[in-house]
């Protein structure tokens, strides 16, 4: 799977996986994360307007990248989450984990507040 | 003498001129090295050599290529060629050659009294290599390249006969200057040496002696192996009544001789075989054409029944096909056969056979008493072909949904049994067709219920093999006809073709596929789509699952838009959860196939799917309350599968498979 990686200002980061997210291809978005939280406190934001369908095993990505960041003092939120993933956060309770936004500007602002 | 030298040397450089339209010098010692050789001017590095007295191979310069031969004993002391020519194909071998000639008969001859001898040999020997490379340009058949060999070979040696024997382990044919045959011609090709110098008498004699060859009688021989890629083609020699009357400059020449004809007759011969794959393969396209011609254009319309068929030969042509005709009572008669062996023979006996069932169907309507006449009419055929034929016909009745059904040794026919969702099979009624003239052969009544499909098929079908070397079998089919029910015929064949593909994986067809399918219409009432599948149980087969059911959205039956988005990708969601599962648990890294089918119900979207893997075992850990603080980083799988699905089962299946079985009704699409 193709991952954009983008560093709009020091300590943050905002990660755009695109296409599917399931058990062939989320290894890759976890090894990623893992690097980003390794290398310092970053507010990170993963983009998920370009990610058409997640699964568990996506899902999983996701958590292990965010439990990586907050052991290092970041943070990791999600913007724009289309239909089908918005579904399997709501049916995994994931929703109450991740702070989601709308856009990516917000959930790079709402970062900023949460970053230690 | 100076001008017999002289003749040789103007000689050379005319063949040399001819054959590669370069140019060439020769050196004596004292000659001052020529500045330019026919206006091209020698490179530095070729006057260092020169001067060095050192050899120089293929020299690549921006015009062309130089050489510098080694220098060899002549009469004169030492004697080097120089040569230039356009392009380097070979020409360094052939230069070889020729200073080799040169150096042998310039040195080794030099007694004073065969001097104009030796040089006339010189010039004789030159001619020949010469020609002998200008043999394969015009020769393309192998027995005229070989006569004008030793005949060209007779002219220039002084030898009672010269000969050539080639072949191969199947049998060795001689070619002789005289005419004659030569004794044992397989004693001389079994016992050279490989190596691939000549030998003379002494060194192949004791071996002759033991062969109770009466070659071993000669007063002299000389024979070479002919060597092509390393693979022993013949051998090529020379014989005298005379004793000790070949010496090393004969030796030398017949090793040349050797390596360039062994050299031609691999060429010939590799030409040979691709003139005649081709030939073969241009035969096979016309057979195929006729045979392709043979099956029938499409298969009749039959009230209650539908009909599909397929055929992919695993070569050009093969020996399956498949048949439908109107017997005189007006029934349709199916038959599939497949004929031993491949190619043009089977093709004649494929059309043998349709001739002979449409000629006699108009009056036969026993599908027994067809194969009987069949079998009767072809026999002595097939006993003169070495080859025997199973077939198998049904006759589809016209006052029942039902058929008649015989078989003459053809593999057994498979048949679903809806109600039962069952598979059964119908074994053979008789023995293949070629095996016995008087066969008595018998049929089998089967009454079709609504739902109930009959498999005709060819063996390529059972067996498939996978690259572990297991066939597929009739548990491997049944497996499969037991996940593409209750789908359409042509929808069955299609999946049954595709999972052979995943069972092969990469190994090639070996044996051609064919199948023929009778459904009996499911009674009208639910209006519903069956689509089956198969995966290889691998990760990155799972999206085609996921693509397969959100690709559905436009056809489930629920009015708004955005509720069949929702029920496809909640249901492609749990499917990928599933099959993931499945692929990582039941399967653990081992290859195999996944079959199943969604099925698109008026109310609800069914999917059930089948594996060989070993057990599902639902996570026994305790449940903890979800910690939105603490998420865990697995065990989500099985949580959408609960929230997304109405019901979710697995079950145990006889047979070592699990049935996983998946649905999801459309009315609670608002309940998110």
């Amino acid at each position: 799977m193709k991952i954009e990686i983008e560093h709009p200002q020091p300590g943050r980061v905002i990660v755009r996986p695109q296409g599917r997210l399931d058990a062939d291809t989320a290894q890759g978005l976890k090894k990623q994360l893992q690097e980003i939280a390794q290398a310092g406190p970053e507010s990170v934001v993963v983009d998920m307007q370009a990610v058409d369908f997640i699964d568990s095993s996506g899902l999983s990505a996701l958590v292990s990248g965010l439990k990586a960041l907050r052991q290092h003092g970041g943070t990791l939120n999600l913007s724009k989450p289309q239909t089908q993933a918005l579904t399997a956060l709501r049916l995994t309770l994931l929703d109450r984990v991740f702070p989601i936004f709308p856009s990516v500007e917000e959930a790079l602002s709402e970062g900023d507040l949460l970053a230690p | 003498m100076e001008s017999d030298l002289e003749a040789v040397f103007k000689s050379i450089k005319r063949m040399w001129h001819t054959t590669t339209g370069g140019g060439l010098a020769v050196l004596a010692p004292g000659d001052r090295p020529a500045q330019s050789i026919q206006g091209r001017k020698l490179p530095a590095a070729v006057r260092r050599a020169l001067v060095e007295e050192s050899p120089l191979d293929a020299l690549k310069t921006g015009r062309g290529y130089w050489w510098v031969t080694s220098p060899s004993p002549g009469l004169l002391g030492r004697v080097q060629l120089v040569a230039w020519a356009p392009n380097d194909e070979g020409l360094d071998h052939l230069l070889q050659i020729w200073t080799d000639m040169l150096a042998f008969s310039l040195g080794e001859k030099a007694v004073a009294d065969q001097l104009t001898k030796a040089l006339v040999d010189a010039w004789d020997r030159l001619t020949f290599l010469y020609e002998l490379t200008h043999i394969a340009g015009q020769v393309t058949e192998l027995p005229d390249m070989l006569s004008s060999i030793v005949h060209l070979l007779a002219q220039v040696v002084s030898a009672e006969e010269v000969f050539l024997v080639t072949g191969d382990e199947t049998g060795w044919e001689s070619v002789t200057a005289s005419g004659d045959l030569l004794p044992q011609p397989a004693a001389l090709v079994e016992n050279i040496p490989r190596a691939g110098r000549p030998v003379g008498l002494a060194e192949i004699q004791p071996a002759l002696k033991r062969a109770a060859s009466p070659l071993a009688q000669v007063g002299d021989m000389l024979v070479a192996p002919l060597l092509g890629e390393g693979n022993l083609s013949g051998v090529i020699g020379l014989l005298d009544s005379r004793q000790s009357c070949f010496d090393s400059s004969d030796m030398q020449l017949l090793a040349s001789v050797a390596e360039q004809v062994g050299a031609l007759i691999e060429a010939v011969r590799a030409r040979a075989s691709r003139l005649e794959s081709q030939r073969l393969e241009h035969e096979l396209e016309i057979a195929a054409g006729i045979q392709a011609s043979l099956l029938p254009a499409g298969l009749p319309p039959i009230a209650g029944l539908e009909l599909a068929a397929y055929l992919s030969p695993a070569r050009l042509i093969g020996g399956d096909f498949y048949d439908v005709a109107e017997a005189k009572t007006g029934e349709t008669m199916l038959l599939l056969a497949d004929v031993a062996g491949k190619g043009t023979p089977a093709a004649i006996l494929t059309a043998l056979v349709h001739a002979i069932f449409h000629g006699e169907v108009s009056h036969r309507r026993d599908p027994a008493t067809l194969l009987q006449v069949i079998n009767r009419i072809l026999q002595p055929d097939l006993e003169k072909a070495e080859a025997f034929v199973t077939a198998a016909i049904v006759r589809l009745e016209s006052d029942s949904i039902g058929f008649s059904y015989a078989s003459a040794g053809h593999v057994d026919a498979a048949l679903w049994r809806n109600g039962e969702q069952r598979v059964e099979f119908l074994p053979a009624t008789g023995l293949p067709l070629g095996i016995d003239p008087i066969c008595n052969y018998h049929s089998q009544q089967v009454a079709l219920d609504p739902g109930d499909v009959l498999y005709l098929y060819s063996d390529g079908v059972t067996e498939a093999e996978n690259p572990e070397g297991e066939i597929l079998g009739l548990r491997g089919l049944s497996d499969i006809i037991n996940a593409t029910n209750p789908a359409q015929a042509k929808e069955q064949i299609r999946v049954i073709v595709e999972s052979l593909d995943v069972y092969r994986r990469d190994l090639p067809l070996r044996d051609d596929v064919t199948l023929l399918l009778v459904r009996a219409l499911p009674e009208c009432g639910v209006s519903r789509e069956v689509i089956p599948f198969v995966i290889p149980a691998e990760l990155t087969a799972v999206s085609q699952l996921v693509d397969l059911v959100r690709n559905l959205d436009q056809t489930l039956p629920i009015s708004n838009a955005k509720h069949r988005r929702q029920i496809a990708d909640d249901f492609a969601l749990a499917l990928s959860e599933v099959v993931t599962n499945q692929v990582e648990h039941a399967f653990q890294g081992r290859k195999g196939q996944i079959h199943g089918r969604v099925i698109v119900e008026v109310d609800k979207l069914v999917t059930d799917l089948y594996d060989s893997g070993v057990p599902f075992q639902p996570s026994k850990s305790p449940k903890i309350p979800f910690d939105p603080d603490d998420p865990p980083e697995r065990g989500y799988g099985l949580r959408l599968v609960r929230g997304l699905l109405d019901i979710f089962e697995c079950r145990r299946l006889e047979g070592e498979r699990n049935h996983w079985h998946l649905v999801k009704m459309f009315s609670g699409v608002d309940k998110l």
